[in-house]
Order: structure tokens, then C-alpha cells, then sequence
């Protein structure tokens, strides 16, 4: 993961949460919220148009 | 239920589908859009990834610098193609976390838990809920692309393979990242010198402090940790491509 990923968790504190309530947000929003791109990657036919034109 | 199949079945025909949905034209609105997110998503990460430079240089290479730099890599390396960009990808996510193990370690001294009491009432849900939409964001911005990583697996490979290996993918990298992020944040409370690096420079700030022990290797780090943004950005540069190969 790229520094925007770490940018990304400081914006929790920086609106004044905690580190623990930041660090119950991140985690319990990205278990659910990561199933998403799971899901759609599992079609796999998005790759499949780039691999036919590249 | 009907409406599920249906976006599943959208979502399997996908560009085609999009082409022949929405005519000639109306696909160029899809190609707008990508577009719209891909830059969207490019911007977040090489302005980030600026940061880290300039912090690093003490603004001697200032952001719009760092900006070009990270973006025309990026055009570079995705003009060579796909098949570079999947060996290029298969080795960049090593440098990142051997700095992200150290920034835990060399700044741990200088990070506490207690430093920030969360705002109750009003205010304090107002903070929950904008910080959920924001991790919640950038969880699915990697959906419209993440199938494009596992374009060289075999064909016959379960689907629920791709599904477990893309969830974990993300999910711990993205926790554990997230997390030393909001540790990092935390020492801006405690330390003057933390504070004043976060409002020069964002994210770079506390990063440069958190790698300030490692001296030379510190800043040799943080070069790779500002450059982390290319690997990052080279699928999601490739998407508008995509839509307009439809076309």
C-alpha cells in the first residue's frame, strides 16, 4: 500500500478521534467495505478486456 | 434479487456491455467517467507521494515537482504495456512495507494512544461518520480495478481463490497501514516538532520524524515511501484505455 493509504488513517485524527476510535473504524469499515472489490475482482473480466487489447 | 442478476450480469459483459448500452456516444460518457475517477484517484496519490518528497528535501524539490515526477513514471511505465506492469507490480510492494516496519519502529517512542480525546455528542458523530465514509472510499475505489490484477491467472482458477486472495490483499495492507497512520497522527498531539512537520508538509511531516533514527537510511526510505505512489497508479491510469478500446 502506497503513502495515500497512510495519509488516508490520519484523517480520522486530524478530525479529532482517537487513535482507538480511528483504529475500530478502520478496521471494522474495511472488513466489510473490502468484500466489495473481492467480489467484482472475482468476475475477472475487467482484466480480461485489458489483456485482449494490450 | 432480479436486480442483483441483472448488475451481475451487466458487470460479466462489462465494457462490451457499456458499449453496447449506451451506443457510441453514450460510451464515451463511460469513458468520461473513468476518467473523472481515474484522475481522481491518480491526484490522491501523487500529491501524497509529493509530500513525502518535499519533506523529504526540506521543499528543496517543492510538490508540483514531485507531482511530475510520480505521474510521467507512471505514463512511462504504463506505455510499456500490461505485461510489464504485472512484473513490475509483482516486486514494488516490498519497498513500501520494509518502510512502513520501520516508521512503526523508529517512531514508536513518539506515538500514544491517549494523545487525542474524541469529541462526544454531535461532533463526535460527525467525525465518526466522515471518517467511516472516508475509509469506507477508499476500500471500494479499488473495485472498478481490482480484477485487473489477476489477469494472468489461469483461466480455470476458482473464483473463490481470486475472491479470498484480493480480499486479503487489501484488507491487510490497507489495516495495518491505515492504523500506522492514525499512530503516526497521534505523535502531532504530543510533540511541537511532529505538529509543525504535519502542517508543512501533511502526510510527508510525520513520516520524516517517525525516520528521523534511521538517519541516511531514514531518508533513503522515505524516497521509496514517496515513490510507493507509482506502483499504486499504474492500473487505474490504465482504465480509461480500456473503456475507450471498446469504442
Amino acid at each position: 500500500m502506497a503513502v495515500a493509504t497512510l495519509s488516508t488513517g490520519m484523517v480520522g485524527g486530524s478530525m479529532g478521534l482517537s487513535f482507538w476510535d480511528c483504529f475500530a473504524i478502520i478496521l471494522v469499515v474495511n472488513i466489510a467495505s473490502c468484500l466489495l472489490p473481492a467480489w467484482t475482482a472475482s468476475f475477472g473480466l475487467t482484466g480480461l478486456r485489458m489483456t485482449t487489447f494490450s | 434479487m432480479a436486480l442483483l442478476n441483472a448488475l451481475i450480469h451487466s458487470w460479466h459483459l462489462n465494457n462490451i456491455h457499456s458499449r453496447y448500452s449506451f451506443g457510441y456516444w453514450g460510451n464515451l460518457l463511460v469513458v468520461v467517467f473513468s476518467m473523472v475517477s481515474t484522475t481522481g484517484w491518480n491526484v490522491i496519490n501523487s500529491i501524497s507521494g509529493a509530500s513525502v518528497l518535499a519533506a523529504l528535501s526540506d521543499n528543496k524539490c517543492p510538490q508540483w515537482a514531485g507531482v511530475i515526477i510520480i505521474c510521467t513514471t507512471v505514463w512511462i511505465i504504463c506505455a510499456l504495456g500490461i505485461t510489464w506492469i504485472h512484473r513490475v507490480d509483482a516486486y514494488l510492494w516490498i519497498p513500501p512495507m520494509i518502510v512502513w516496519c520501520v516508521a512503526a519502529g523508529t517512531g514508536a517512542s513518539s506515538l500514544h494512544g491517549a494523545a487525542i480525546k474524541s469529541p462526544t455528542g454531535a461532533n463526535g458523530a460527525a467525525a465518526a461518520l466522515s471518517f467511516i465514509a472516508v475509509v469506507f472510499s477508499f476500500a471500494v475505489s479499488w473495485i472498478n480495478c481490482a480484477a485487473d490484477y489477476n489477469v494472468r491467472m489461469p483461466v480455470n482458477t476458482p473464483r473463490s481463490r481470486i475472491f479470498f486472495a484480493t480480499y486479503v490483499g487489501i484488507l491487510v495492507p490497507t489495516i495495518l497501514v491505515q492504523t500506522l497512520g492514525a499512530a503516526l497522527y497521534s505523535g502531532t498531539e504530543t510533540s511541537a516538532a511532529w505538529k509543525l512537520a504535519y502542517n508543512v508538509y501533511g502526510v510527508g511531516g510525520p513520516l520524516k520524524m517517525a525516520l528521523e533514527p534511521a538517519g541516511g537510511f531514514g531518508k533513503f526510505l522515505m524516497v521509496l515511501a514517496g515513490l510507493s505512489s507509482i506502483p499504486v497508479s499504474y492500473i487505474p491510469t490504465f482504465l480509461p484505455v480500456r473503456f475507450t478500446n471498446v469504442e
